[in-house]
Order: structure tokens, then sequence, then C-alpha cells
């Protein structure tokens, strides 16, 4: 597995810092390209440089963007010059059948759920014999796999930019408010107008505060608290490299293009929110009821679990476990 | 009522609707496509909607609805290969008529297309060589743009507009340049325009003239150029979801981790 960076030109402490968790994460190898250009907002028409360079180098089975939003920015221009699929919000499935009972298959598949939530895509790399571009959901991380020592870094020759390629150049910038969802893992959505809904909101803000006093961060923060407390506020998690692992949303103050860049894991809607994010078919979709749900009638089709809580602290606790790393 | 009269076309907009997905049936115009025909209608534009259909026969009612929000004029590629292509097949497609049309900017509703996909306009972008920006919340007039210096502002052509795209957590406001590929989320706005009346319909009769069928030869293709052996979306099967109703967190903690 090979990561690759797009950055602006790192210094060693900056490098040491990028490539501590992409090997815990188990990359193989981290190919680095670096221009001025790439510090940016990403836009094809810039960092597509270095997709090409990266994949002209490692010509690849599966090109994969992490939640965030740029899969949705990079990926399909990528797909089109590579003549490659565009699979967004997708899973996989991984075989550990040996070669014999493959019979022509792929060891990896790309699975994605259609917008019905009830038939899903299934896609082989090795019967259309070319590369797949999928982007994935935000995961819950995984234990540490591989170590620092072992990440070869590659830097990669870039061709220089293309003469009057036409680019949307950036007049301004600022930072999304929303910024953090797209990155929970857990994303827990309440609606304005429900009674738990600032009870939620209150027992959350006193386990961040709470977290954020007593934190001390560690590469591997192991308990709910430690979790939060390195995964809250943006700056302590970019001491781990590590993305937001759980988050608390109004559905009714987010905007809807917002969710829709969503695919947390696991979603927990409580009471009356019926916000949808996107999913892939690794995404759980639990409707957090405060009241009896055998008089609620049937849940709607996307949800996997109906879970009737007893307090507001309970749905934080539960989120902020689940959000943990195992 | 109808429209206002200063919907001169001074700005050329191609609308991909569904996002450039090839229809096999009879499908309504997404909420998305509606709300873009009229944020363009709010700036005036000449607006000409693209239905790309993989099947002969199917009714008009996306074409149909996309004439009674606005739109001037109104374009169905008609080719049974396109029923069986894939995005780079399809974009081929969408290129060959963008180029007789030479519009501004090329507009998609980013959710409009019912697989989910929207894989199409990022093939269309690189075929013409255009920018491609997805995820637009808001868009304006470089001119009408209370930021930029006087002497800038006088400069740019009356074409050319400043949208507001999320990108990566960053709000960025970027300038277009000509025929960019533009997606637009279902919530964006218009800035520095006043609203189009609620009432607003067609700029003028739903005339049968203003649709136009065309075939893969019009446009120069020969079938065999977009027709696919796999259209590379991956075969369909069911996804299992049960159900699980509990009051234990702790079971649902055993469940999930």
């Amino acid at each position: 597995m090979f990561a690759l960076v797009a950055t602006p030109p790192l210094g060693n402490k900056s490098l040491v810092t990028l490539s501590v968790p992409l090997a815990a994460a188990g990359a193989d190898k981290l190919l680095l390209c670096e221009a001025d250009e790439f510090g940016g907002p990403p836009d094809d028409a810039v960092a597509g440089r270095a997709l090409d360079a990266a994949v002209a180098r490692i010509p690849p089975v599966l090109v994969l963007f992490p939640a965030g939003g740029t899969g949705a920015v990079l990926g399909p221009p990528l797909a089109a010059r590579l003549g490659a699929p565009f699979a967004p919000w997708s899973d996989f499935v991984v075989s550990d059948a040996d070669g014999k009972s493959l019979r022509g298959r792929g060891r990896v598949q790309v699975l994605r759920l259609r917008p019905d939530g009830r038939t899903r895509r299934r896609l082989d790399p090795a019967q259309i014999e070319r590369p797949i571009i999928a982007t994935v959901g935000a995961g819950r991380c995984p234990p540490p796999t591989g170590s620092e020592r072992n990440l070869e870094i590659d830097v990669l020759p870039m061709a220089p930019p293309r003469a009057n390629r036409p680019v949307a150049r950036v007049v301004a910038q600022a930072p999304s408010a929303h910024e953090a969802l797209p990155q929970a893992a857990v994303l827990v959505l309440v609606a304005d107008g429900d009674s738990a809904t600032s009870a939620i909101t209150a027992a959350w803000a006193e386990r961040t505060a709470g977290a954020a006093r007593g934190a001390t961060p560690s590469p591997a923060p192991s308990s709910p608290l430690a979790s939060l407390a390195s995964l809250a506020p943006l700056a302590p998690a970019a001491d781990f490299g590590l993305p937001l692992a759980v988050a608390v949303a109004s559905a009714d103050r987010t905007p809807r293009s917002v969710l829709a860049a969503c695919c947390p894991e696991i979603v927990i809607r409580v009471d009356s929110c019926t916000a949808t994010t996107a999913r892939s078919p690794r995404t759980l979709v639990i409707r957090a009821t405060s009241s009896d749900p055998g008089g609620q009638g049937p849940p709607p089709d996307d949800v996997d679990v109906v879970w009737w809580f007893g307090s507001a602290a309970e749905v934080v606790d539960l989120a902020l476990q689940l959000g943990a790393r195992p | 009522m109808t429209a206002p009269a200063e919907t001169t076309g001074a700005t050329k907009v191609a609308l991909l609707l569904h996002a450039a997905a090839v229809m096999r049936g009879p499908q309504p115009l997404h909420p998305t496509d509606v709300h873009v025909i009229r944020l363009w209608r709010q700036l005036g534009a000449e607006i000409v909607v693209l239905e790309l259909l993989g099947a002969s026969g199917v009714a008009p009612r996306a074409i149909t609805e996309s004439i009674e929000a606005g739109v001037d004029r109104a374009v169905r590629v008609v080719a049974e290969p396109l029923g069986a292509a894939d995005a780079h097949g399809t974009g081929l497609v969408v290129e060959r008529y963008l180029r007789t049309l030479n519009p501004d900017v090329v507009a998609f509703g980013v959710d409009a297309d019912p697989d989910g996909l929207a894989d199409v306009p990022g093939v269309v972008a690189t075929r013409l060589g255009a920018a491609y920006v997805p995820g637009a919340v808001e868009i304006a007039r470089r001119s009408g743009n209370e930021d930029a210096a006087p002497e800038t502002a006088a400069a740019v052509p009356a074409s050319a507009f400043e949208v507001v795209a999320d990108r990566a957590g960053v709000l960025a406001r970027l300038a277009l340049p000509a025929r960019a590929v533009v997606g637009f989320e279902a919530e964006s706005i218009v800035k520095g325009v006043p609203p189009l009346p609620a009432e607003v319909t067609p700029r003028g009769p739903a005339t049968p003239q203003a649709i136009r069928i065309m075939t893969l030869y019009d446009l120069g293709l020969e079938p065999t150029l977009i027709r696919r052996g796999d259209d590379l979306r991956g075969s369909v099967e069911a996804a299992s979801r049960p159900l699980v109703t509990t009051r234990s967190a702790e079971s649902l903690v055993t469940l999930l981790r």
C-alpha cells in the first residue's frame, strides 16, 4: 500500500510528523510530491499533477481517497484520465481463498451501496482489468500495524505545470464551520426541537471540556476520554495525525450538502431527526429513541439498529465508546 | 407570470440533467436540477438542458418539466448504445454536443444522478480541457463582487462568475474560468442578484420546437465508439441489512466494535 501526499516542501520535522501515522496505519511506502502550489485547497488542475506522477510511477489496482472531501474533487478527473470507474463511498471485501479457488476473480473487490439502500454494486479490479478510483468513508482508527522504520519515502519528480490550463483561481478562503463532520467516524445527529437535544449537547460539552482539561496527548489513545481529548480540537488531532473520531451535530443547522459529504461508519440519529448522510456498505445507522420504539411504527428503511436509550449521557458515552480505538 | 425581460442570454449555460447519467425510462426532473435552473434564471443566463437516453420512446418528462421551469432550449440525445456505455463513452457524447453549443458554463447537480455516481461531468471536463469545480454552494457575478477593486471588476467579462465551494474543510471562493464544469449543491444560492418571484414559470409556452432530438450520427459518432461490453459500474446484488432492536448500550457496543 502506497500513501501519496501532495504538500508544500517539508522540513525534516514535518516529514517525520507526517510519516509516523502513515507508517502506523500500515503504509509500505510514502510517495511524496512537493511543490509550493500544493498548499491551497484541493483542485485537480493543481493536485492532478501529483496524482498523475504517482500513477505513472506505481500503476495502481485501486486508488483510494480518504474521507474529508478530496475524493469528490480529485477522483472523477483522475478516473477520466485513467479510463477507470469512479466509485464513491466504497467498501471492500478481501478474500482469503487460495489462488486456484479465486478462478480469475480478484482477491480484493469493491462494494458500493446504491441509493436505494437495498442493493449494492460489486466491482472486481481483476475482471474489469483497469484500476478503480474510490472514495472511502470515515472509519474508526484501527490498532497500529506498522512502524516508521519500515516506511520508505520516495520523492516523486513531477512534470512542470501545463501552460494555459484553466484553473479555478482561489480568490479567498476560510475554514468551514463544519470541517470536522466529514472526518467523524461516529456522527450523532440531533434535531433542534427534541427534548433530548439540549441534554445531549450539554453532556457532550461536559465530556469535551473535561477531556480537554485532563488530556495528555499519547500516540495511541485507548480509553474513550483519551481518544476524545486527542481528537476533539483540531490542533491536538494534528499532533496525532488522526481524524476526528466522534462528532455531534444539529441536523437542522447543518447544510444538506455537508451531511451528504459525510460518510461515517456509525450514524446515531436521535429521536425525531431524520437527516441522512452518504452511506457506504459498512455504514450502520442507529435510531436512538427516548421513548418506547414499539409505539412509533416501523423505522425508516435505512435504519439498521433501533436503540431505546435511558439518558442523554448514555448516548454520548455510547458514541465515545464506539469512537475509541479498539 | 413570465420571467423578467433581462434574460438576454448574455451567458450561455448548458445544464446536464441527472448529472449526465443515461436514463432508460421517464425520470422526473431532479429537485437539484430545478434549483440550478432557478439559479441561472436569476443570473439572466440562456439555459440549454441536455438529457441522455439509452432507449427510444421514453416520455420526455424531465425535459418537459425543465421547460416549465424556464429553460430556453432542451436537447435529448437518444441512442441505444448509450444504455451500454460507461462514463467515458457517455462523456464523449456530451463533449461532442458541448463543442457545438460552446457554452460559457457547464452545470450539473451533484446529487442529481439517480445512481449516486455523478462521474460523467469529470470526464466531460477532462475531455473539454476545462476546470472541474464540484460542490458549489454560492455563485455571484465577478463584476458584482463588492470585494473586487473597481479597475479589475471593469475588466471582467460578463460571463465570468465566482463560486464558493467546500474544499476539504475550506470554503474557497473560486474565480471560474471559461467553460468550467460546475457542480451545484442542492441548497446553493446566488449572491448579488434579486431573487425571482416564487410563482415565475416558463419564459414562454413550452412549445415542442424547444425540444431537439439528436442521435449519435448527428454528433458524428459511431455507435461502436460508445457501446461497451461492461459499463464499469459493477454487478448489482442484494444488500442484506437486518434490523436489530435493543435497549442495552453494552450490547450495542459489543455488536458494533
